[in-house]
């Protein structure tokens, strides 16, 4: 999927263009395509350049996307008052919490009840194997970190992601994984003299 | 000429050496991303935040500003040379750019896209120039519930005008509050949503949060989509246009500069909107509309002025109000509460080095990237070759390392990777985390302001109603909250009633 993954920077206001499932991307690979769908008539509404589609999801996806926000703005709501709303006059701690949970709990319903819980949501499809490995990795790194310096870590978590992630070559792997790791130590340490764990015979 | 002095002044800060450096590197570094697929300018200001520890303030806002408007330039070369847009603002800029690409003018969509680029960026920032002091003037006599409406209006904008479902957009806004509420409670002190948990007693940091949603996120996300190679239609050494070319786009490109700059001053305007408005403006106005798709250098040139106006207008409300209008300003806005300098309409007069220092410095940022574009646009679009695979595993390691030096805390790490898996959640469940980022930075304020107003009101709603200025804002909520959504929900019924009758095959699903 070339486009989402390009046009997702996030630009300003972080409104990037929407491709919903994989059809949708096909789609609109081309320029000719992109140009024909999008009308003047779209420019008073979200003023997207796609068409919006409700994309071929379980709905159990939509049932989450919306139940998620509710069960937090309810439980937002019930801690609210624990804090203390006080009065109107003289708001207590739970006031903001308290209105800004019951907003969240009425959104959820309303995106429950609208059924648009699944507008804009994407198949997890395969890739979120890869995704799941690369965070547990980041976890790893992270409670290594202290105990091993910064070295080391940084070197394993690049040559992590470089081969096993990424599937580079081991020429391309030692190259980036060991130039990138001497700059970081350059910039860092030598550059900015920042602090960060160390090993000792570095 | 007395109103001509600060703005000499602020050439006097950019023109020292340093920041002219560091001008150069942001413009540079925002050509690079805008160039690269993948992390936008949000993201890569984002991951930067640390590093303007390290920097004077005004510095460190001339080099983030660089990126922003640098990645507009830059992420219009991919859109001609490969209809891949880099960067959200130049999609429409792939219609007609890449069919100009297709038919050998490729070099005339860059020339047009450059120059329509700088006009649109100067005629933005001259204007900036008159405009922001008034409204900094004019902000002054704002009051708590002036900016509680100012910063509910701003909130309610991003999430509506931007390209997501408006009710994700809310609840992900409503997020942002929510978490910006944990920590010490700003009047009275008390612990808020702490759960004993002594890293949260001062509340969440913003850099984690914002490296996490924008940096970490984006990268978990590509991991499960990984782009495929680009490979461009055509060689392109550099950019030129003729005479019949700037003569056939100039209409465009003053119009979209116009539209940029109101559109970008917008909260959630900015330069996507304006790329847009434009192109269906330049499309409606033109006596031969079937052009456009088909290689139209109007389609070109009018967004791409639209987009760089608004991404120097979009400075306005914050460098004069306080109010980020997108969530890049958000960024730049916690970029300079870092430093120490709450921005607002006393930025002018309290720190008037980073206030006309940072305008300055567009003036002279366009004019090095009007110099990288036209002739380098072939070294540039060498960088497209670069792999996610190599690139993501580089980018990972500076935001974690990132992280960690801004307080030496473990807990910073384990906070970007939580907010990462949000972030990236967020996606797969269609929640864009602009919203939230901006709301979250702007929580702090709207609380503080909407409980000084209550007491201010001795509790009396209305009071918000009958002040003039605030009353003025509230009224553009409603619209915005009730209104224009009901208006266009009747439209989608509309349409989707017509699109059961059978023709209209494309159903607007609660858009």
């Amino acid at each position: 999927m070339p486009e989402p993954a390009a046009a997702r920077g996030g630009a300003s206001s972080g409104s990037t263009p929407r491709s919903g499932a994989e059809h949708t991307t096909a789609e609109h690979t081309t320029a000719e395509h992109t140009a024909a769908d999008y009308e003047d008539e779209d420019l008073g509404g979200p003023l997207s350049p796609f068409p919006d589609e409700e994309p071929d999801l379980p709905r159990w996806v939509g049932i989450v996307a919306g139940g998620v926000p509710l069960a937090l703005g309810i439980a937002g709501v019930f801690s609210a008052f624990d804090l203390g709303i006080g009065s109107i006059s003289n708001p207590g701690p739970g006031l903001w919490p308290l209105v800004l949970s019951a907003a969240m709990a009425v959104a959820s319903l309303a995106l429950l009840a609208l059924g648009h819980g699944l507008h804009g949501a994407e198949r997890f499809g395969r890739g979120w194997r890869i995704t799941a490995v690369a965070t547990l990795s980041l976890v790893v790194f992270t409670y290594l970190f202290e105990p091993l310096g910064f070295e080391i870590t940084t070197l394993l978590l690049l040559a992590f992601w470089l081969k096993v992630i990424g599937k580079e070559t081991w020429r391309m792997t030692l190259t980036i994984a060991v130039g990138t790791t001497v700059v970081v130590y350059l910039v860092f340490i030598i550059g900015l003299s920042v602090n960060l764990p160390r090993l000792l015979f570095f | 000429m007395d109103f001509l002095d600060p703005i000499l002044f602020g050439f006097g800060v950019v023109l020292t050496p340093t920041n002219l450096a560091f001008c150069l590197l942001g413009v540079t570094l925002g050509m690079v991303i805008g160039v690269l697929p993948g992390l936008g300018p949000t993201a890569t200001i984002a991951i930067l935040l640390p590093v303007t520890y390290a920097i004077p303030s005004e510095t460190a806002i001339i080099m983030l500003a660089g990126i922003y408007y640098g990645a507009q330039y830059g992420g219009t070369i991919t859109s001609v040379l490969l209809s891949l847009p880099g960067e959200a603002s130049t999609v429409v800029t792939t219609f007609d750019g890449y069919q100009m690409a297709r038919s050998g003018r490729a070099g005339n969509a860059l020339g047009i896209a450059a120059i329509g680029s700088f006009i649109g960026a100067t005629v933005s920032i001259i204007a900036m120039t008159f405009v922001a002091p008034v409204v900094a003037g004019f902000a002054l006599d704002f009051g708590p519930p002036e900016y509680t409406a100012l910063a509910v209006l701003g909130i309610l904008l991003v999430s509506t005008l931007g390209t997501g479902a408006p009710l994700k957009c809310a609840i992900a806004a409503l997020l942002g509050l929510l978490l910006a509420t944990v920590g010490r409670d700003p009047i009275v002190g008390a612990q808020r949503f702490t759960f004993d948990v002594l890293y949260l007693t001062d509340g969440f940091d913003f850099v984690p949060i914002v490296m996490g949603l924008f940096g970490l996120g984006e990268i978990m996300y590509q991991l499960g989509a990984r782009a495929e190679a680009a490979v461009a239609t055509s060689e392109v050494g550099r950019a030129w246009i003729s005479k019949q070319d700037f003569r056939q786009s100039r209409g465009a490109i003053a119009r979209g500069s116009v539209v940029g700059f109101f559109l970008g001053i917008l909260p959630g305007g900015g330069a996507t909107l304006s790329s847009l408005v434009s192109y269906g403006m330049e499309k409606r106005r033109s006596k031969t509309p079937e052009r456009f798709g088909k290689g139209a250098i109007e389609g070109v040139a009018g967004p791409e002025s639209a987009n760089n106006a608004a991404a120097t207008s979009s400075f306005i409300p914050l460098l004069t109000l306080g109010i980020p209008a997108n969530s890049t300003m958000a960024i730049i806005f916690g970029a300079l509460l870092l430093q120490g300098i709450s921005p607002g309409p006393l930025l002018i007069t309290n720190n008037p080095e980073v206030f006309w220092g940072v305008i300055d410095s567009m003036y002279i940022g366009n004019l090095f990237l009007l110099i990288l574009s036209v002739p380098m646009v072939g070294l540039f679009i060498r960088i497209v070759r670069v792999r996610a695979s190599i690139l993501s595993p580089i980018t990972v390691i500076v935001i974690m390392l990132g992280v960690y030096t801004v307080n030496t805390s473990f807990y910073d790490m384990l906070v970007v990777i939580g907010f990462g898996i949000l972030g990236y959640l967020m996606k797969k469940y269609g929640y864009e985390p602009g919203p939230l980022v901006l709301a979250f930075v702007l929580g702090g304020l709207l609380e503080t302001a909407f409980r000084q107003s209550l007491r201010i009101f001795n509790g009396d709603l209305l009071g918000f109603v009958e002040r003039p200025i605030s009353g003025t804002l509230f009224g553009a909520v409603v619209v915005f909250a009730v209104v224009l959504p009901l208006l266009r929900y009747a439209r989608n019924t509309r349409r989707a009633r017509s699109a059961r009758s059978g023709d209209e095959p494309k159903v607007d699903v609660g858009a």
